[in-house]
C-alpha cells in the first residue's frame, strides 16, 4: 500500500509540474499576442493630435533660452523630429546615439528637438553627459500632455507644414528609423508601415534566395 | 517552534530560485536596473550606484545562503528585510501616485508597472522566507520527500513566473480595453 501511494504521489507531482509548465507557456503566449495586436507602444493610448492633423502651436524656449517653435509652418521646408526623453529613462539613454546619427544622416531636411520635463539642473547634467549640446532641449510638460506621451522615449515627426506625420514609442533604432520612413514614404501611420512590412516579410522567401543565388552563379 | 523539513526545504529552494533569477536578470543589465532605481525617487542619488550593485548582490547571497543549513535562518531574515525594503519602496510610490513606473524586478525582459499586486506578491515571498527562518523539526527524509521537495519547488517556481507574466500583461490588457472603448 505505501508503495502504491508513493508511485501515485510521484505521478501526480509530475502531472502538476507539466500542468504548471503548460500554464506558463499559455501566459507567455498571451504576452506575445498582446505585443502583436497592440499598436506600437502597447501602453500608448492613441489620443492627442492624430497623424495627418496639424500639430498645436508651441512657442517654447530651450535650456539656453533660445526660442523654439513647434508645429508652425517652416518656410525652409525642414521637418522637425520631437524626441520626448528624460534623464531617468534607461531606454532613452541607449537610444541617444541612434538619434544623433539620424540627425547627422538626415540633416538636409530634419531638425531634432529634444523635450523633457523636471528639474532644469538634471536636464543640464543630462545634456552634458550625453553630449547633446548641438540640439535644442525644451522643458515643457505641456508638450508631453498635449501629445499624451505616457511612455518614453517617444517620437513625433512634424513636417514643414506643421502636420504630424508619424508618432509613437521608439524603443529601438529600428522604431526610430520607421518614424523617418513613415514620413518619407507618406504613410499615414506606423501601424500601416509595419503592416506593409509584415506583408512583405510573409512573401515566399525562397524566391529571393533563388534570385540571389542566380545572380552570384 | 519548528517546521517539517520537507516544507522548509521546498520553501527555501523556491525562494532561492526566485532570487537567483531576479539577481541574474539585474546583473545582466545593470544600466536598466539603475534606471528603475532612479525612477523610484527614494534613494539619494549619491548611493544609487552602490545600490545598483548591492541589491542584486544581496539577493544572490541570500539565495545561496538558503542552501546551507547553518546559514539558512540568517539568509532568510536578510531576504525578509530586502523584501520589506522593496515593498515599502513600491508602496511609497503607489501612494505618491507614481503608478506608471517600472518595478525593475525582472529587468527589460518582463516589464511590470508597480501595483498593490506586487506588494502582495512580495508578501507571499515573505511567507516563504519566514518558513525558511524557522528551525527544522527532527524527521528523517525519505524518497517521497525528495520528490515533493524537488517537484514542488520546480512547479511553484514555474507558477510564480506565470503569475508574473500575468501581472506584466495586466496593463496591456487594460490599454487594449481602453482603445476599444
Amino acid at each position: 500500500m505505501p508503495e502504491a501511494l508513493i508511485i501515485s504521489q510521484a505521478i501526480l507531482w509530475i502531472a502538476v509540474a507539466v500542468l504548471a509548465t503548460v500554464v506558463f507557456a499559455l501566459v507567455r503566449q498571451i504576452g506575445v499576442l498582446h505585443e502583436r495586436i497592440a499598436p506600437i507602444g502597447a501602453l500608448t493610448i492613441d489620443k492627442g493630435p492624430k497623424v495627418g492633423e496639424h500639430s498645436p502651436l508651441f512657442e517654447l524656449a530651450d535650456l539656453n533660452r533660445t526660442p523654439v517653435t513647434i508645429g508652425a509652418e517652416n518656410p525652409t521646408g525642414r521637418a522637425t523630429l520631437l524626441m520626448f526623453v528624460s534623464p531617468t529613462c534607461p531606454v532613452c539613454k541607449k537610444l541617444l546615439p541612434a538619434v544623433k546619427s539620424l540627425a547627422v544622416s538626415e540633416s538636409k531636411w530634419l531638425d531634432v528637438v529634444f523635450t523633457s520635463d523636471g528639474e532644469p539642473q538634471a536636464q543640464t547634467d543630462f545634456v552634458a553627459r550625453h553630449r547633446l549640446q548641438g540640439f535644442p532641449l525644451v522643458l515643457s510638460s505641456e508638450l508631453g500632455l498635449t501629445y499624451r506621451v505616457s511612455k518614453l522615449p517617444y517620437a513625433v515627426m512634424i513636417d514643414h507644414e506643421g502636420i504630424v506625420r508619424a508618432k509613437g514609442l521608439v524603443n529601438t533604432r529600428e522604431h526610430l528609423e520607421s518614424i523617418v520612413q513613415a514620413k518619407q514614404m507618406g504613410l499615414a501611420s506606423l501601424q500601416e508601415y509595419f503592416g506593409k512590412r509584415m506583408a512583405a516579410a510573409e512573401a515566399p522567401p525562397a524566391v529571393n534566395g533563388e534570385g540571389a543565388g542566380k545572380q552570384h552563379g | 517552534m519548528t517546521i517539517d523539513p520537507t516544507v522548509a526545504w521546498t520553501s527555501s529552494l523556491l525562494l532561492a530560485a526566485v532570487f537567483v533569477a531576479s539577481a541574474a536578470i539585474k546583473f545582466a543589465d545593470l544600466d536598466e536596473f539603475r534606471g528603475a532605481l532612479e525612477s523610484y525617487r527614494i534613494a539619494p542619488a549619491v548611493i544609487e550606484p552602490i545600490l545598483t550593485f548591492a541589491l542584486p548582490l544581496l539577493e544572490l547571497c541570500g539565495a545561496i545562503g538558503l542552501m546551507f543549513a547553518s546559514w539558512r535562518a540568517f539568509a532568510a531574515v536578510a531576504l525578509l528585510a530586502l523584501l520589506a525594503i522593496f515593498s515599502t519602496a513600491i508602496a511609497i510610490n503607489l501612494l505618491r501616485g507614481r503608478v506608471y513606473i517600472d518595478c525593475g524586478c525582472f529587468g527589460p525582459a518582463l516589464r511590470q508597472k508597480i501595483s498593490w499586486w506586487l506588494v502582495a506578491r512580495n508578501g507571499a515571498l515573505a511567507v516563504l522566507a519566514t518558513i525558511a527562518a524557522v528551525p527544522l523539526a527532527p524527521r528523517d527524509l525519505g524518497a517521497l520527500d525528495f520528490i515533493t521537495i524537488a517537484l514542488g519547488a520546480i512547479t511553484l517556481a514555474i507558477l510564480y513566473a506565470a503569475a508574473n507574466y500575468l501581472l506584466a500583461n495586466a496593463p496591456r490588457l487594460a490599454a487594449l480595453k481602453m482603445s476599444d472603448a
